[in-house]
């Protein structure tokens, strides 16, 4: 019989198991589950038959069960680190992070669509300092007539693909997750599905996202206080995003380190008492 | 109580007990306790990577069924399992020929070397 899911050491140690189980691949992690409660509700029913009281039984059943960590680690270490597997690990987990950047940058491109019509083109894609051939003039004339002169033609031509570009590659980035999406499902279902663990996608999307922010933002700043704000948009439009996606997975890290299970040297030993 | 611990013998242990007849963990778990009278101790959870293990190198099969009402899998030897417990029984025999071989009382002369 179940006790309430508060009350119950069965089920709080069910519930714990699942979290620890979470970059094991999820048949695997299913089938360990379910033993796993099979078998703790035998030896709970087993010690009921001997005269302890429910709850004490379900306490000595999840303490016989062993640490979660243990468990967990012996999971997932069942089947050794080849380099294929460390290889289709890292594939995997690029490609989830490549996605999520080619997510970022496509909303990056919306707020720089929004900042050039609030701060206009210059504010958005100026650049000062680049010299402009003759010939490139002739084009960007061609595509902005309406524009008095070469400088502000290219400012037109570059604030059309600083939006158009991201929003593009943005649109690229949601059809690379969409593919990593189903992969991922179809391999689970065959219970072929491997990543690498959650903490280390976090831990690498925080450094990569966080430097990328700061960096955007010291050259938005920048172009804010030297340039007197011409071309500040296409950094400053991008930097939000990017300290976003980092605080986004700053918080799942932390909160996978505050549930990770801690290590147990006795998982799978056989121990002579 | 002074603890021990032996590595690297539980897929022996673990292929042993199945070699008798297929079971669940918590009955490969309940056999292991008594038929060793509770000296063979282990958290009791380890045993079930290593099932999978033994499964992932085709040592053992295992099926899902409903068994004394509830769903249950389990995990019967192979016929590669059996030929891979019988070379481990080997080894393991020889092992403890040989650790018994170096707890015999020697003659002295055979560690401190014929005086000349």
């Amino acid at each position: 019989m179940t006790t309430g899911a508060h009350d119950s050491p069965i089920d709080a140690y069910l519930d714990a198991l699942l979290v620890a189980l979470r970059s094991t691949a999820p048949r695997h992690a299913r089938q360990l589950l379910a033993e796993a409660e099979a078998h703790l509700r035998d030896a709970a029913d087993d010690a009921v038959a001997a005269g302890m009281t429910r709850a004490d039984a379900e306490a000595d059943a999840v303490r016989r069960f062993g640490p979660v960590g243990g468990v967990a680690a012996a999971e997932q270490a069942r089947r050794p680190a080849t380099v294929g597997a460390v290889v289709r690990q890292c594939v995997a987990s690029g490609w989830f992070l490549g996605a999520v950047g080619a997510i970022a940058v496509g909303i990056s491109g919306a707020i720089a669509a929004v900042l050039g019509v609030v701060g206009g083109d210059r504010f958005l894609a100026d650049n000062p300092g680049r010299l402009l051939s003759p010939a490139d003039c002739t084009r960007w004339l061609a595509l902005a007539p309406s524009a008095s002169n070469c400088h502000q033609a290219a400012i037109t031509d570059w604030a059309g693909e600083t939006v158009f570009y991201r929003i593009a590659f943005g649109l690229v980035g949601l059809a690379a997750l969409a593919v990593f999406v189903v992969a991922r499902g179809r391999l689970s279902r065959r219970g072929r599905w491997i990543a690498l663990p959650a903490t280390v996608v976090d831990t690498v999307a925080v450094t990569a996202f966080g430097a990328s922010g700061v960096w955007l933002l010291g050259m938005g700043l920048d172009a804010v206080l030297h340039a007197s704000g011409h071309g500040a948009g296409q950094w400053l439009s991008a930097a939000p995003v990017s300290l976003a996606a980092a605080a986004f997975f700053g918080f799942r890290l932390l909160r996978d380190l505050r549930s990770a299970p801690g290590p147990n040297p006795d998982a799978g030993a056989l121990v002579v008492a | 109580m002074k603890i021990d611990r032996v590595r690297g013998h539980l897929d022996l242990v673990l292929l042993g007990i199945l070699a008798q007849e297929p079971g669940h963990g918590y009955a490969v778990i309940t056999a292991l306790r008594e038929r060793t009278d509770g000296f063979l101790d282990l958290p009791e959870g380890s045993v079930y990577p290593a099932l999978h293990r033994l499964e992932d190198l085709g040592l053992l099969t295992s099926e899902w069924g409903p068994v004394g009402g509830r769903r249950r899998r389990v995990y019967r030897l192979t016929e590669r399992g059996s030929q891979a417990l019988a070379g481990e029984r080997r080894d393991w025999r020889s092992l403890v020929a040989a650790v018994e071989a170096t707890l015999r009382p020697a003659p002295r002369s055979s560690l401190a070397g014929e005086p000349a």
